[in-house]
C-alpha cells in the first residue's frame, strides 16, 4: 500500500511539473477523484454519441418523410394528364383540330380508327381464313387475297375500318390480322358541308376546302384543344339545302346553289351547292356537276348587273331615280348584235323603272352615259373581274374579255361578263350596306378591316335599297314572289342563257339576289338554279292570287325559292318583324 | 444487460420506421389510385370524345327531322306570319281572299 502511495505522489509531482499553468503562489487546493471524473467523462461522451445517433436517425427519417411528403404534394399538384395535351397511350390526342359552326356544333373531328393488315406467316389455316373473309367481306376479291397470302408479305386487307368491320375481324380471332391504329376524320353532317369542308388524305393533310386552306392551323398542336370556328350555321345551312333540293325537284333543274351572307361583316352563314356528296365516303369526285357553284362556278348572271349600272349612274350624279329616259326603243342595234327587251315595256321609263322592270336597253343607254372607263373601274372596285380572296382554294377566276365594241352596253345588263355568285353577292352587300366593300369570310373570329373601302355613297346606297325593295313590291317588279310578309325583302333577278363553248343555248341560269330586311339591310341571300324548267303544276301565291304558269324566268323559280327560304330562316336570324310589331304588339307603358 | 439508451434508440427507430412505412404505403396507394383514376378518366374522356360525335350526328337537323317524321304523332309545320290573324275581321277578309283564289284556280283549270 505504501509503495502505491509513494508511486502516486511521484506521479503527482511529475504531473505538477508538466503542468505549465502550475501556480506557485496557490494557497488553497482540492482533491480530485480521478477515477470518478474519468467515469463521468466516459458517460458524458457515451451519451453524446447516443444523442448523435438519435439525431442521425431523426435526420434520416426526416429526409425519408420529406421525400414522401414532396411526392404526395407533387402528385396533388400535378395537372391531370388528360388536361396536359401531351401525347400518350391513354388519352387520345387528335392530329387535327375540330371544326365547329358558329354555334359550336361539331362539323369535323378526328377519331381513332384502324387499318386491317395481314401477316401471312402468322396465319396457320389459310383456307379457313379465306372462307371467313369471303363470308364477312364479300367485296374483297378472293383471288387477289389468295395471291397476297401466298406472297408471304405484309399487306393491308382493308383500310379505315368501320366499328362494325373492326368487330367482325376481331371476332375471327386470327393472330395474323394486325390492327394498325390511325386517325380518320369524321364529318357528322355528311354532305351538308361537303363543298366547304373538303377532305384530308390518309396522312391527315388537307387536300381540299377548309381542310386545305387552314391545314397548318388545324394541325397546330398548341391549339389542338380549341376548335376552329366557322361563320356557318348548321340550322340555316340545312334549311337552305332542303329548300334548294325541293327546288331541283319542282323545277327539274340540274343543280342549285344558295349563299347567305351578313352584309356588314361579310360572314358567310350558309353556302350550299347542289348536287353534293357525302364526304365521309371519300369518293373521288371529278364530275363538273359537283363543282362548288358559289365560289368556283363562273357564270353570266344576267340582269343582276343592272343594279351596278344604275348605282354608278346615281353616284356620278348623271341621273336621279326619277329621271325619265324617253323614247327607249324596243330593240337597238349594237355592232352586229341586236339588243332587245325580255318583255314589251313602255317607251318612257324612269331610272327606277329601268331597274324594277329590268329593261336591257334602258341599262345600255345609262351605261353609255357613264362611259367605258368609269364602268370598268367601278366593276374592278367591286372586285367582280378578278379572283376574290376567300378561305377556300376552290375559287373561280372570272373569264377575261376585251372591252371592244358594244361590250359596255351588254355588260351593263349582265351579258357577256362572267363572275362567281360569291363575288356578285359581295358586290350586292356593298351596294346595300351604305357603300362599303366587305370581304366574304368563313372564319368566325376574323375581324373585319375597319378601314373598309367605300365604293358608293350612303345616299346612293339608300336609293338603291328603295329601288331593290320596289323590284319586289311594285306590280311591275320581277320578284313579287319574294315579298315575304314581315321581312321587307328587296332584290334583283337575273335570267341568263347558258353559254357552251361560245354559243348561247336555250338552257337557263336563273339567279335572284335578295337583301333583307330593307329597313335595316342585314343579310344577302343568293339563289341560283341551274337549267330550271317551267313548273306548270306548281301553284304560286302571286300577289294574293293562286296561279299556275309555264314561265321560266328567275321571277318564277329563283325568286319563289328565295321567298320560301327567307320565310324559314327569317325567324332564326331573329329579324324584328316591324310590320307585326308596329301594328299588333301592345307597348308596355311602365 | 439492459441498456436503456439502446432501447430508446430502438424504440425511436422503430416508431419512425413504422411512421415512414405508413407514409410510404399511403403514398403508394394514393399514387396507384391516381393512376387508376387517370385510366378511368382517360376511358371516359375517350368515350365522351366519341359520344360527342354521336350526339352532334343524332341532333343534326336532318336526323331530327327524319326522326320526327318517323316516330312522332305530332305533325310539325312552320306557320307563316301571314297565317296569324289578329282579329276576326282580318281572318274573314283573308278567308274571302282564299275563296277568290280558289275560284281563280277553278278558272285556271277550266281554261
Amino acid at each position: 500500500m505504501n509503495k502505491k502511495k509513494v508511486q502516486n505522489l511521484l506521479l503527482m509531482k511529475k504531473k505538477s511539473r508538466k503542468n505549465k499553468n502550475f501556480n506557485k503562489n496557490q494557497k488553497s487546493f482540492y482533491f480530485e477523484d480521478y477515477i470518478e471524473t474519468n467515469l463521468k467523462q466516459k458517460d458524458r461522451s457515451k451519451s453524446f454519441i447516443s444523442e448523435d445517433r438519435i439525431y442521425i436517425l431523426f435526420f434520416f427519417f426526416f429526409c425519408l418523410i420529406t421525400i414522401f411528403s414532396i411526392k404526395i404534394t407533387s402528385i396533388s399538384f400535378q395537372e391531370p394528364q388528360f388536361l396536359q395535351g401531351k401525347k400518350n397511350n391513354k388519352f387520345f390526342l387528335p392530329l387535327r383540330r375540330d371544326i365547329t359552326d358558329r354555334n359550336g356544333d361539331l362539323i369535323s373531328r378526328n377519331i381513332r380508327s384502324y387499318h386491317a393488315a395481314i401477316k401471312p406467316g402468322l396465319i396457320k389455316d389459310k383456307e379457313k381464313f379465306l372462307l371467313n373473309i369471303k363470308l364477312n367481306f364479300p367485296e374483297i376479291s378472293q383471288d387477289q387475297l389468295k395471291k397476297k397470302l401466298l406472297n408471304d408479305k405484309y399487306f393491308y386487307l382493308k383500310k379505315r375500318l368501320s366499328a362494325e368491320e373492326e368487330n367482325k375481324l376481331f371476332l375471327l380471332g386470327e393472330k395474323g390480322i394486325i390492327f394498325e391504329s390511325m386517325q380518320s376524320r369524321i364529318y357528322p353532317h355528311a354532305e351538308l358541308y361537303s363543298h366547304i369542308l373538303g377532305q384530308i388524305d390518309d396522312d391527315n393533310y388537307g387536300i381540299s376546302g377548309v381542310e386545305k386552306y387552314f391545314d397548318n392551323e388545324l394541325k397546330d398542336l398548341k391549339k389542338i384543344k380549341e376548335p376552329l370556328r366557322l361563320t356557318l350555321d348548321t340550322n340555316l345551312q340545312y334549311l337552305v339545302k332542303k329548300e334548294l333540293e325541293q327546288s331541283i325537284e319542282d323545277f327539274k333543274a340540274i343543280g342549285a346553289a344558295g349563299l347567305l351572307m351578313n352584309i356588314q361583316t361579310g360572314e358567310v352563314l350558309s353556302l350550299v351547292s347542289l348536287p353534293d356528296y357525302n364526304i365521309n365516303l371519300r369518293n373521288d369526285i371529278s364530275h363538273s356537276d359537283y363543282t362548288n357553284k358559289i365560289t368556283k362556278g363562273i357564270f353570266e348572271l344576267g340582269s343582276i348587273f343592272k343594279t351596278f349600272t344604275i348605282a354608278l349612274a346615281l353616284e356620278k350624279n348623271l341621273f336621279t331615280p326619277d329621271t325619265v329616259i324617253k323614247n327607249i326603243p324596243n330593240n337597238i342595234k349594237c355592232s352586229k348584235y341586236t339588243i332587245s327587251e325580255h318583255d314589251e315595256l313602255p317607251n318612257d321609263l324612269s331610272v327606277k323603272e329601268i331597274l324594277v322592270r329590268s329593261s336591257n336597253i334602258g341599262s345600255a343607254l345609262i351605261a353609255k352615259d357613264i362611259g367605258e372607263e368609269s364602268y370598268k373601274n367601278f366593276l374592278n372596285k367591286l372586285k367582280l373581274l378578278n379572283t376574290l380572296e376567300f378561305e377556300l382554294n376552290e375559287m373561280g377566276n372570272p373569264i377575261d374579255f376585251r372591252w371592244d365594241k358594244c361590250k359596255l352596253e351588254t355588260v351593263s345588263y349582265g351579258h357577256g361578263i362572267t363572275t362567281t355568285p360569291l363575288q356578285a353577292a359581295a358586290a350586292y352587300a356593298a351596294m346595300t350596306n351604305g357603300g362599303y366593300l366587305v370581304q366574304p369570310s368563313l372564319r368566325l373570329d376574323k375581324t373585319q378591316d375597319i378601314n373598309m373601302e367605300r365604293v358608293i355613297s350612303n345616299e346612293t346606297s339608300k336609293e338603291i335599297n328603295l329601288m331593290l325593295r320596289e323590284v319586289v313590291t311594285s306590280k311591275h317588279g320581277t320578284a313579287s314572289l319574294a315579298n315575304v310578309f314581315g321581312f321587307d325583302v328587296g332584290g334583283k333577278t337575273g335570267t341568263a342563257k347558258k353559254n357552251f363553248y361560245g354559243e348561247y343555248s336555250n338552257k337557263k341560269l336563273n339567279t335572284f339576289i335578295s337583301v333583307f330586311p330593307m329597313y335595316k339591310p342585314s343579310y344577302v341571300l343568293l339563289v341560283l338554279l341551274d337549267e330550271p324548267k317551267p313548273a306548270p303544276e306548281l301553284v304560286y301565291d302571286y300577289r294574293g292570287q293562286k296561279i299556275t304558269t309555264k314561265r321560266n324566268e328567275s321571277g318564277w323559280n329563283s325568286v319563289y325559292v328565295a321567298g320560301k327560304i327567307i320565310k324559314k330562316i327569317g325567324p332564326i336570324l331573329a329579324i324584328n318583324n316591324d310590320e307585326v310589331y308596329n301594328n299588333h304588339v301592345v307597348k308596355k307603358i311602365n | 444487460m439492459f441498456n436503456k439508451k439502446i432501447f430508446i434508440s430502438l424504440i425511436v427507430f422503430s416508431i419512425l420506421m413504422t411512421f415512414t412505412s405508413i407514409i410510404k404505403t399511403k403514398t403508394r396507394i394514393i399514387e396507384k389510385n391516381v393512376l387508376t383514376y387517370e385510366k378511368k378518366i382517360a376511358n371516359l374522356q375517350n368515350h365522351l370524345y366519341e359520344a360527342e360525335l354521336d350526339y352532334y350526328y343524332l341532333s343534326s337537323p336532318k336526323i331530327i327531322s327524319e326522326n320526327i317524321i318517323e316516330y312522332s304523332d305530332e305533325e310539325y309545320s312552320s306557320v307563316d306570319y301571314s297565317k296569324i290573324y289578329f282579329s276576326l275581321d282580318q281572318f274573314l277578309n283573308e278567308q274571302k281572299k282564299s275563296t277568290k283564289s280558289f275560284i281563280n284556280e277553278k278558272e285556271i283549270k277550266k281554261k
